[in-house]
């Protein structure tokens, strides 16, 4: 795989190096990092367990997960009667999830520090540095691409013809490459124009941005570009299409495949191969001078990272007073299950690549809420109206649908939580007389429920109630206890790892989007079965939750009764 | 006198409202080691990592080989060797394959590099070990793989931060021996420790920083005539802090309950 991945990348060479990177260096680069990521670093060889077996099995599992997602999309394919239409919107959907998978588990590779040492030190240019990195990245992303696509190609053949799967095959690295280009511009712009200082909170800033325009934008977009248009098999090209660049995409294939070469097919075309090479071009020429240094300066270690911690929040050592030491002494057993509660309690919210991935996920799911909330809306009728109606629709039970979307955010960092840049300092759960390790997690998994669910559920909640009325509180009940339950069963079934006690790894990119994925399934499967509970027999309701909570009960317990045996059977 | 090696000339550098340097001014002579000593926190690594280029954004003036680090650099950093002190290095891959990338970035001949490693790793009795995976590398053995790295392309200045952290009695006698030798085949050698008597014993200076502003540079002589008493006293004189007993007693007082 490593060296199929260099020699396709040794084709370009003279690109390359036209833009000033220094390619022995690069593909140097290139190649170390791609070896390590078949190598996992964890914790776990701290024991003497050797852990020597590539963790490329980490990566094809979500290439196979994502292979399954692109069965399903290459619907798509079929419902469009065109090959313009149907290559436009599914290059349309490829680069909005290249974009989400770059921004929410990419972007820390792009941004990475921590062999700021081992590089910097080196006469390497910024150049070769973020070009390397750049494709890096972008080889991750096109296999992403082609797995998601895999099916789609098949399709295509049957419906289109090979000669256009064959040109679809062909342009998917453009895709992907406008997708990461167009993106990572944004990150090195504000790299570029930022104060040392403020980056960071730059960053966080955009990501979050990002993920609210890109998640509005395909929500509201087919509303107002009349995607109907696109079932009628005789559609005709304008000038307009060539600011859509999905519809760049479409038309090469179009073209190439159906032998349509009028001026506007050769312009998209055109389009589709030249804007994302010449983006490359000259983002590497214009703005990666600067990488390398003001990696140096985003550094977690330098002073200017060293953030005072609030007196407002206890401090760890001294929790007398504050939210988590009330939640702490309510909810967590004195001892492992206390200490890792406060532990993941303070960090989880200020681990830099914890953050880089937690917040975009966070306001994903946050804009999702909205998004389905206005588009439940009608647009020709006034607001109460249209309230009232929201408040009878589905026998009166369709508060259930958002009451469960909060459960977006706790799976993603709980899907988050074994990871962190320090990884190493997890050797205290094995110095220290920790004698169940499930109390650990448990502690960890209750922090994470408090401090990212419960703020999401009871902001989510009180809208309900105001809406709907007392009469849904019993199922916001359940729903907490469900969502929990679910959340737990998630974690469990990733295996088991400890808090903050593996390093942030390439491999692992995708997977967690295709975890999220994953939860949305099985919450879709519960929250179903509750929806038909409430609707049908709403009286079984209350009697559902003690039992539910009971179920609950025997769940932690059995986390907490977990020994070492259980981690190092599973892990290695 | 000399041109100098080094040289920096009024050297501030904040970080936001934080003033880690405060103005120093430093000339360095060829050929000779240079010992850089200063409490935690004074500035030692921001000036070593201003010097080897990896900062560059600072005020004043800096000079390296008579390259501005400024300007140039990544010539600066082609002719100076940098060892870190935090032993970071790519832990899942092996010596050999990690000192094949360095010098690749330093474009060095593949037979170049796999001659120098070899040798040098054997001189470091790592020989036995030059496939394996350092993950399971003690700190000494991960320094030795660092020196090797910072030396494998000969340069003419090198820069060593905390070199002799983790290595053991026998591995200290051999770097120090190391260290002179390079000095007398004409490399300048800067680096910081804070193991006393081994500055003491091998620096033809010794520049003493604290608070962001050097306070003292000379010989050890020179300091002697200044401050009576071993290096370690001086420097604990200088920078201020000789109460460290009833430091110490007020540690243990705390640790009983």
């Amino acid at each position: 795989m490593i060296n199929l991945f260099i020699r396709f990348v040794s084709h370009f060479r003279p690109f390359y190096e036209s833009s000033g990177v220094d390619f022995d260096q690069f593909l140097s680069i290139l190649r170390v990092k791609l070896t390590m990521d078949n190598r996992r670093s964890s914790m776990m060889s701290f024991k003497g367990i050797s852990t020597q077996e590539p963790i490329n099995s980490q990566f094809s599992n979500t290439l196979i997960f994502l292979g399954v997602m692109g069965f399903f999309l290459s619907v798509f394919i079929f419902i469009f009667p065109n090959v313009l239409m149907a290559m436009s919107v599914f290059n349309g959907i490829l680069m909005f999830l290249t974009t989400i998978i770059f921004i929410s588990d990419y972007s820390s590779i792009l941004l990475d520090t921590t062999d700021n040492y081992i590089l910097l030190p080196r006469p390497v240019n910024g150049r070769t540095l973020f070009a390397a990195r750049m494709t890096h990245i972008f080889l991750y992303l096109m296999s992403i691409t082609y797995a998601i696509a895999a099916a789609s190609i098949v399709v295509v053949a049957f419906k289109f013809g090979l000669l256009s799967s064959f040109i679809f095959t062909l342009i998917l690295p453009f895709n992907t490459l406008l997708a990461v280009v167009i993106s990572s511009f944004f990150y090195l712009a504000i790299i570029r124009f930022s104060s040392e200082d403020r980056l960071k909170d730059a960053i966080n800033s955009f990501q979050i941005l990002m993920m609210v325009v890109l998640m509005g934008g395909s929500q509201i977009w087919p509303h107002y570009t009349h995607v109907e248009t696109g079932f009628n098999p005789e559609i005709e090209l304008k000038w307009i299409h060539t600011l859509i660049p999905p519809m760049w995409f479409g038309g090469a294939v179009d073209m190439l495949s159906a032998f349509k070469f009028d001026k506007i097919h050769f312009f998209l075309t055109g389009l589709c191969l030249f804007v994302p090479l010449f983006s490359l071009f000259s983002i590497n020429k214009f703005f990666s001078n600067f990488f390398s240094s003001k990696l140096s300066s985003f550094s977690n270690d330098s002073p200017s990272a060293t953030k005072k911690v609030s007196t407002k929040n206890p401090s760890v050592f001294k929790p007398s007073r504050g939210v988590a030491y009330q939640l702490a002494k309510f909810f967590t057993r004195k001892g492992e299950e206390r200490s890792a509660f406060y532990l993941v309690w303070h960090v989880v919210l200020r681990d830099r690549k914890l953050k880089l991935k937690l917040y975009p996920q966070l306001a994903y799911s946050g804009v999702m809420l909205c998004v389905f909330f206005f588009t439940s809306l009608k647009k020709d009728k006034p607001f109460q109206e249209n309230l009232d109606e929201l408040v009878l629709e589905g026998g009166g039970n369709f508060y259930l649908f958002f009451a469960y979307f909060a459960n977006l955010s706790l799976s993603t960092a709980i899907s988050l939580m074994p990871y962190c840049d320090d990884f190493k300092a997890a050797w205290v759960y094995y110095a220290l007389p920790v004698n169940k390790p499930g109390e650990v997690i448990v502690g960890g998994l209750k922090a994470l429920i408090f401090k990212i669910y419960t703020p999401f559920f009871l902001i989510i909640s009180s809208i309900i109630l105001s809406v709907w009325g007392l009469k849904a509180l019993d199922d916001l009940i359940l729903v907490y206890i469900n969502s929990i339950i679910i959340s737990m069963l998630t974690a469990k079934w990733d295996k088991n790892h400890l808090p903050f006690s593996e390093e942030h790894t390439v491999q692992q990119g995708g997977g967690n989007f295709g975890m999220v994925m994953l939860m949305m399934v099985i919450v879709f499967f519960i929250g179903g079965s509750h929806y038909i509970l409430a609707t049908y027999t709403p009286w079984l309701v209350p009697i559902t939750i003690p039992l539910i909570a009971t179920a609950l009960f025997f769940l932690v317990k059995d986390y907490k009764d977990m020994s070492w045996q259980n981690f190092e059977t599973i892990d290695v | 006198m000399l041109e100098s090696i080094i040289s920096i000339k009024n050297l501030r550098k904040n970080y936001g409202t934080f003033q880690a340097l405060k103005g120093v001014d430093l000339e360095v002579e060829a050929g000779k080691i240079i010992g850089y000593i200063g409490p935690n926190g004074a500035g030692k690594s921001t000036t070593i990592k201003i010097l080897t280029g990896i900062m560059p954004e600072f005020e004043g003036e800096v000079h390296v080989l008579g390259i501005d680090v400024r300007k140039d650099p990544i010539e600066v950093k082609r002719r100076i060797g940098f060892i870190p002190e935090n032993a970071m290095l790519y832990e899942t891959l092996t010596p050999m394959e990690y000192l094949t990338f360095i010098g690749q970035l330093h474009h060095l001949p593949s037979e170049t590099i796999e001659k120098k490693s070899k040798d040098l790793l054997s001189v470091f009795n790592l020989a036995d070990n030059i496939n394996n995976r350092m993950t399971t590398f003690s700190k000494g053995m991960k320094q030795k793989v660092l020196l090797t790295a910072g030396l494998i392309h000969n340069p003419e200045i090198i820069f060593l931060d905390e070199p002799l952290s983790g290595l053991d009695a026998n591995s200290v006698i051999l770097v120090k021996e190391i260290l002179t030798q390079l000095k007398q085949s004409g490399k300048t050698i800067f680096y910081s420790s804070h193991i006393m008597d081994v500055v003491e014993k091998i620096s033809d200076r010794i520049v003493i920083i604290a608070e962001g502003r050097v306070i003292a540079n000379g010989t050890f002589e020179e300091l002697k005539a200044a401050q009576s008493g071993s290096l370690e006293q001086i420097f604990s004189q200088l920078t201020g802090d000789n109460h460290t007993s009833e430091t110490a007693t007020q540690f243990l007082d705390a640790l009983k309950d």
